[in-house]
Parts: C-alpha cells; sequence; structure tokens
C-alpha cells in the first residue's frame, strides 16, 4: 500500500507541477515605454521584447541583439499593456522589465497610476532602471540603435557600471525611487534619458536627472547640475574633479570617499552642515610639477579640489533651494535626526527649505601621483 | 492513547519541542508582523518587536511554570483541577476556541501567497481542501512525526534567515532605522504588543508539556525558542525597514515577500519571492498540523473520548469552511491586528494562564497546609 502511495505522490508531483504554460508562449519584456495616447486620453504602451534565436545561435533559446516591440492603448495603463498582449508573438512577461520610460506627457501628468500597478500587482517587477525623456518613450524603443547588444542591456550596463566613472547623470530602480517619492512629500529624482542623432546615427543619451513632486515631472536638472547631487549623495566612486591650478591643468581621480548630511541646531536656527571627505590620485597635470621636492604642491591641490567640489555642491543645493523643492533629502535627514524637530517644520518645509543655511566642509587627500612622481619635460 | 500514530505521551524530545515552538512562532509572523507593527511604531518597529519579546519571555516563563505543575496533564484536563468542572470546562473551551480561531485564519492566510505570487488560476477552496487533507494525513501519523518534519523545515529556516539578511544587502540605507533611542517611547511599546500577541502563540506549551520527555529541559528550550524566533522577527523588521523605508514598510501586506520581490543578487538573481513561498508553505503547513493536532486532542480530552482521528476528521471541513468566511483580503488581515491585540493577547494569552498559576500555586500551598 505504501509503494503504492509513494508512486502515486511521485507521478502527481511529476505531472502537476511546472509552470502553467510552457517558456515559449511569452515574450520577455526588457523596456517598458510609456507615453499619453492623445486619441482617448488614456496611455501608450509601448513593449521592446528580443526576438528569440536572432543572434544566430540556435533558434528559440538565445537571445540576439535584435529586438522588437508592441504597443498597445488604453484608458487605464493595465488596460493598455493588455491590449499590447494581442499584438505579440507571444504573452509579454512583464516580471523581468530592465528599464522603464516614461514620456514627457505623461510624467507632466502624474505617474501616480503606473507606481499604484507596479506595486500592487506582483506580475510587473519592481527594479527596473526608471527615466524620463524629453519627447515620447515610444521614439526610443523604436528607435535603430547600433549596440551589439541588447538596448536595454546597454542602458542598465551605463547606469550601473559607467556612473562609477561619470557624475553627470543619475538613475535610479523604481524600488529606490519609491521611497523618495512616497517617503516625505518633497520632490525625488528619477533618470533622463534622450534619443540624439550623431553623425546620422541614433544615440541614447543618459545624461543629468528629470524632478518629480507629487508623482508630477516639474523639470530637468542638466548634466552639470546633476554633479553636485551625485557628491552630495554619496555617489561616486571613481570620479574625476578637473580644473585649471596656476598655468596647468589638473585632473585629479578620487578613488574613495564619503559624504555626511547632517542638520546642526544653533542658537535657535537649523543649518545642514556637508562634510566631504576623499581621498584620490592625480590623474593628469598639463605641465611639469616638482611633486617630489614641492611638498606644499599636493596641499593645494588638496585645498583646490576640496573647493571644486564644493562648488558642484553649492550649485546643486542653490538650484534646489531657488526651485523650492527638497529633491536633496534634507527632510528625511532631519526627521531621522531631530524626530522632535521634524515633526514642528514638515507642515511648513516647502517654505523653510529654501532659507536654509548650508556649510560644506570638504577634506580631500590626494594619496598618490600616479605611477610617475614628476614628469620629465618632452622637447 | 493510540500509541501506534506515535502521540503516546511523552514522545518528544526538548530540541523537537523547541523546534515545534519556534515553527509556530515564526512561521506566519516573519511574513506579517513587520507590516502593522511598523505601521505603529514607525522606525522603531525592530525595537516594538524586541519590547514585545520581552512580553511574550515573561508570558513563556508563566507557562512552563503553570504545564509543569500538571507535567502529564494539558490545560484542558488541568483547569477542571484547578477551577472545578463547569468552569474548567469553561476555560478549557476558551482555549480551544482560541486555538480553533488561528488554524481558521491561519489556514485562510496560507493561501494568499499562493494566490497572489504563484498562480491566480487555483480558486483558494482548492487551496484550503488540497492542504486540509494533507493536515489530516499528518494528524493520522501522529505528533512525533510532525515534530521530525518541524526539524527539519527548522534547518531550511536557518538558511533563509541568513539568505533574508544577505540578499538585500546593497540596498540597505542606514538613515532609515535611525534614531536609534526612540522619540516617542509610547508608540514604540504600542507596537510592541501587536508583536509580543503574534509570539505569545507559545501558550500551546500548555498542550504540549505533557508530550515532553524531559520536563526538566522545557523551561529552557521554550524560552531560548521564544528568544530565537523574537530576534529572528526582530531581524527581519529591522532588515525591512533599512532597505524599503517605514512608510513602504507599513502600507505592504506582506512586506517580506516584497523584501525579496525587490531584492537582487548581482545583476542576475532576482524575483526571489519564490524563495520565501516554498519557506512559508513548509511553515505553516507544520503550523496548521500542529494546531490541528492540539485541537483534535484537546476536543478529545475536553469531550472524554477516546480517539482524535475521528475529531480531527469532523474538524477538517469545519475549519476549511470557517477559513472561506472572510470575504477578502482585508478582513483576513484585520481581524489579527484588532481582535487578536485587543481582546485574545490581553485575556486569553496573558491572563488567563496566571489567573489559572495563581489558583493552583494558592490551592496546592493550601493543601500543603
Amino acid at each position: 500500500m505504501r509503494k503504492v502511495l509513494a508512486i502515486i505522490l511521485v507521478l502527481a508531483t511529476l505531472l502537476f507541477s511546472g509552470c502553467s504554460m510552457p517558456i515559449e508562449n511569452y515574450n520577455l519584456v526588457l523596456m517598458f515605454g510609456i507615453d499619453k495616447d492623445e486619441k482617448t486620453g488614456g496611455y501608450e504602451v509601448t513593449l521592446q521584447m528580443p526576438k528569440m534565436g536572432s543572434g544566430g545561435e540556435q533558434e528559440g533559446t538565445s537571445i540576439g541583439n535584435e529586438t522588437f516591440t508592441v504597443f498597445g492603448v488604453g484608458k487605464t495603463l493595465e488596460q493598455a499593456v493588455k491590449d499590447a498582449y494581442v499584438k505579440a508573438s507571444g504573452i509579454p512577461f512583464l516580471q523581468h522589465i530592465q528599464v522603464v520610460i516614461i514620456g514627457e506627457d505623461v510624467g507632466k501628468e502624474g505617474i501616480a497610476e503606473m507606481v499604484d500597478l507596479f506595486k500592487r500587482d506582483p506580475k510587473y517587477t519592481l527594479t527596473p532602471w526608471l527615466f524620463t525623456t524629453k519627447g515620447r518613450a515610444e521614439e526610443i524603443l523604436n528607435a535603430e540603435l547600433e549596440y551589439d547588444t541588447l538596448p536595454s542591456f546597454s542602458i542598465v550596463h551605463t547606469v550601473t557600471d559607467v556612473s562609477k566613472f561619470n557624475p553627470k547623470f543619475y538613475a535610479i530602480q523604481f524600488n529606490k525611487f519609491l521611497e523618495n517619492i512616497e517617503v516625505l512629500p518633497h520632490g525625488a529624482l528619477m533618470g533622463r534619458i534622450n534619443l540624439i542623432k550623431e553623425n546620422g546615427k541614433n544615440i541614447l543619451e543618459i545624461s543629468g536627472a528629470s524632478i518629480y513632486k507629487d508623482g508630477k515631472l516639474i523639470g530637468m536638472l542638466d548634466d552639470l547640475d546633476i554633479i553636485g547631487y551625485n557628491w552630495l549623495r554619496d555617489r561616486y566612486k571613481s570620479v574625476d574633479v578637473s580644473f585649471p591650478y596656476k598655468d596647468m591643468h589638473v585632473n585629479i581621480s578620487i578613488d574613495s570617499g564619503r559624504t555626511r548630511v547632517r542638520p546642526v541646531i544653533r542658537g535657535n536656527k537649523l543649518i545642514y552642515r556637508i562634510d566631504v571627505k576623499a581621498s584620490g590620485s592625480i590623474e593628469h597635470i598639463s605641465s611639469y610639477p616638482d611633486l617630489e621636492n614641492d611638498t606644499s604642491l599636493l596641499n593645494e591641490l588638496n585645498i583646490v579640489t576640496g573647493k571644486k567640489i564644493k562648488s558642484y555642491i553649492n550649485v546643486t543645493v542653490k538650484k534646489a533651494q531657488d526651485q523650492r523643492i527638497d529633491y536633496l533629502g534634507f527632510e528625511k535627514v532631519l526627521e531621522h535626526t531631530y524626530p522632535e524637530l521634524w515633526e514642528q517644520t514638515k507642515d511648513d518645509w516647502d517654505n523653510i527649505f529654501p532659507n536654509i543655511q548650508v556649510e560644506i566642509h570638504t577634506n580631500i587627500s590626494i594619496k598618490n601621483t600616479g605611477w610617475i612622481l614628476d614628469n620629465p619635460e618632452i622637447y | 492513547m493510540d500509541k501506534k500514530n506515535g502521540t503516546e505521551k511523552p514522545c518528544l524530545s526538548h530540541h523537537q519541542y523547541a523546534c515545534l515552538i519556534i515553527n509556530t512562532l515564526v512561521s506566519i509572523s516573519a511574513f506579517m508582523i513587520p507590516s502593522p507593527t511598523v505601521y505603529t511604531s514607525k522606525q522603531y518597529g525592530a525595537l516594538s518587536v524586541l519590547i514585545g519579546l520581552v512580553q511574550v519571555i515573561v508570558i513563556g516563563y508563566l507557562v512552563v511554570k503553570l504545564g509543569l505543575m500538571y507535567p502529564d496533564k494539558t490545560v484542558i484536563e488541568y483547569s477542571q483541577d484547578i477551577l472545578g468542572k463547569v468552569a474548567g470546562k469553561i476555560v478549557g473551551l476558551i482555549f480551544l476556541l482560541t486555538f480553533f480561531s488561528v488554524n481558521v485564519l491561519a489556514l485562510r492566510q496560507f493561501t494568499l501567497p499562493f494566490q497572489a505570487f504563484v498562480s491566480v488560476d487555483i480558486p483558494y477552496t482548492v487551496i484550503l481542501i488540497m492542504t486540509m487533507i494533507l493536515v489530516v494525513y499528518v494528524l493520522a501519523k501522529g505528533l512525533k512525526t510532525l515534530s521530525i518534519c518541524s526539524e527539519l523545515i527548522i534547518n531550511f529556516l536557518a538558511i533563509f534567515f541568513i539568505l533574508l539578511m544577505i540578499l538585500p544587502m546593497r540596498n540597505l540605507d542606514w538613515i532609515n532605522i535611525k534614531p536609534l533611542v526612540p522619540h516617542d517611547w509610547g508608540m514604540t511599546i504600542k507596537g510592541s504588543f501587536l508583536s509580543a500577541s503574534f509570539l505569545a502563540e507559545d501558550i500551546i506549551g500548555l498542550m504540549l508539556i505533557p508530550y515532553v520527555k524531559d520536563k526538566k529541559k522545557i523551561m529552557k528550550s521554550n524560552q531560548l525558542a521564544v528568544l530565537i524566533s523574537g530576534l529572528c522577527i526582530s531581524g527581519v523588521t529591522a532588515v525591512e525597514i533599512l532597505t524599503m523605508g517605514y512608510e513602504r514598510v507599513d502600507s505592504t501586506i506582506f512586506s517580506t515577500f516584497m523584501l525579496l520581490r525587490e531584492a537582487q543578487f548581482s545583476q542576475t538573481l532576482e524575483r526571489l519571492e519564490s524563495v520565501a513561498i516554498a519557506m512559508w508553505g513548509g511553515l505553516v503547513f507544520i503550523k496548521l498540523s500542529l494546531y490541528m493536532f492540539i485541537l483534535a486532542e484537546g476536543f478529545r480530552e475536553w469531550l472524554g473520548l477516546k480517539d482524535n482521528k475521528k475529531i480531527g476528521f469532523i474538524l477538517a471541513p469545519i475549519i476549511v469552511i470557517c477559513s472561506m468566511i472572510p470575504q477578502n483580503i482585508t478582513q483576513v488581515v484585520r481581524f489579527p491586528n484588532h481582535v487578536w491585540v485587543s481582546y485574545v493577547y490581553p485575556i486569553v494569552l496573558f491572563a488567563l494562564p496566571i489567573l489559572l498559576l495563581l489558583i493552583s500555586v494558592i490551592k496546592k500551598r493550601g493543601e500543603k497546609n
């Protein structure tokens, strides 16, 4: 009897388990674009999916670098997605979306519906990288790009790997964006992506950031504005700081560091103290300084590098205060440092934030001069 | 007592007893405590769980003390010795109804993640019935078999908790949990009652102590099990706050599933909630089976019958039908958060064991004098 039962259980496990639908019936959605549908006033959704087996590999099992897109329209976002279902060769599989691109029109109208849908419905993923584009998202998803890999993977590579070296853009994943936008009624930043033409070729340009407040797109930050933000939020690893010094041009590579933002109460006044402590190495000097014997030179370069970083942060803080939107996360720092003071100020934060005094202190230490100490002059 | 099915008194080692307690306390709590606790305590949620843990350690001490005064009997039997036949029967029935409500709710809650994350096509009634058939099968196999299953599951639970701590590492933001010392102790303590009410389920010890072989080690095993469970849940709550921020944790029903839904390990391993589903399935199934045993055995003693299996066969469809009463997920979640904390925790889980202990101590002193 036990043997019979065991055989039945094993057979049941084999016969009744597994996917409810074969994997070949799905199309893996890697990029998800959202635009406003002007005809209906609803949404137009564009889904970009890889062509299976298009990379010269065994058909149906591998992903090449070719993609196809389908679109759907609907009064609600979910209706638009379901509309796109009928245009795809399989069922769009939304659990591994890598990149979501939001069109400017939808951004301005508000992304609350999208946020709600992605959070509520487990068929969506919560970790795609979010971008706003100036114009329509579908243009990016339908553009012919000359990448050796899928565009979505190329974008993910840029935001995860290249961001370490280039502070001129900001990128955030959906779950972390939620944390910023839902936590407090202040602003939050999202990535910015645009389709540009260079030498007749389509190129995706990731630069600057987009600003959201109350779930609506209210502005953009340029690439130079975002450098200070990345310094402020500790988002730098191998970035360069370059500046003219005397008759030279200096390029310092920052290897490590930490930025600390803390509110300080001085008298009755709330002041934000920003401390940047970083170390790096000289990557390039456009002259022939005597670093071996001129001991004061490194100290001077430390100070000038600090001043440059300070100016980056100052620009960003001033911009945010001028816009009267706290996307710098100052309110969150206050909430978690002085919760009682935050309780008193939270309702009037939009008026308090623009007048906050900010003190920036930098402590830069150039520890390395590269593989050479002095550069022999080239004649 | 039927000795063939491995439920003779005593049949559990103190280690197996501890495993059953950990399994019961952690199974649903690890997935459902963080959200309502954080709703009340905000960033101090993890601290609230620790304060709740202190309360439960006190309750655990009282429960084991009471149980050891009548080491060969369950609370259903000795409540009649302590309070007299009628009052004892009423107290016994109150305990049984509490265990019944836990089983009903746990069964319904068991289906929720399967429907949400695995397959929305399977009607929840099918999951309810299939689960209950398995639970009754385990009841037929006896407590010993159940405790061995629990020992096995606990090993996976340990791995699961390590994963739960490691996988969200890259999303941690330490500012989310600051300040570490609460500015409002009132809300921190208020939040502790919720976690304590879940953890105070260790009163099932009142039904299990007679089945443990080495009575001297019960106190240590019980308190250690409560401590491990509380620390695990506090740790999970802390990681959730660190990762998602308290505002997102309190708005999510199954925040632990959400934690793994967002977790990414390197750039390839993602959508890891399936790991939590597997763990949930194993843990809650053992909990349901243990409560079914407690109910069947409790009603057998309360009614003065011989066989608990027949009672299990009668109870199973009743539990399934009752678990279909909540109309929607809000009702399933709201009941434990309101009724459980406000009424069941202070009266049944806290006051009744103290009352029984006090009366029995007074009675025994009177007998000595």
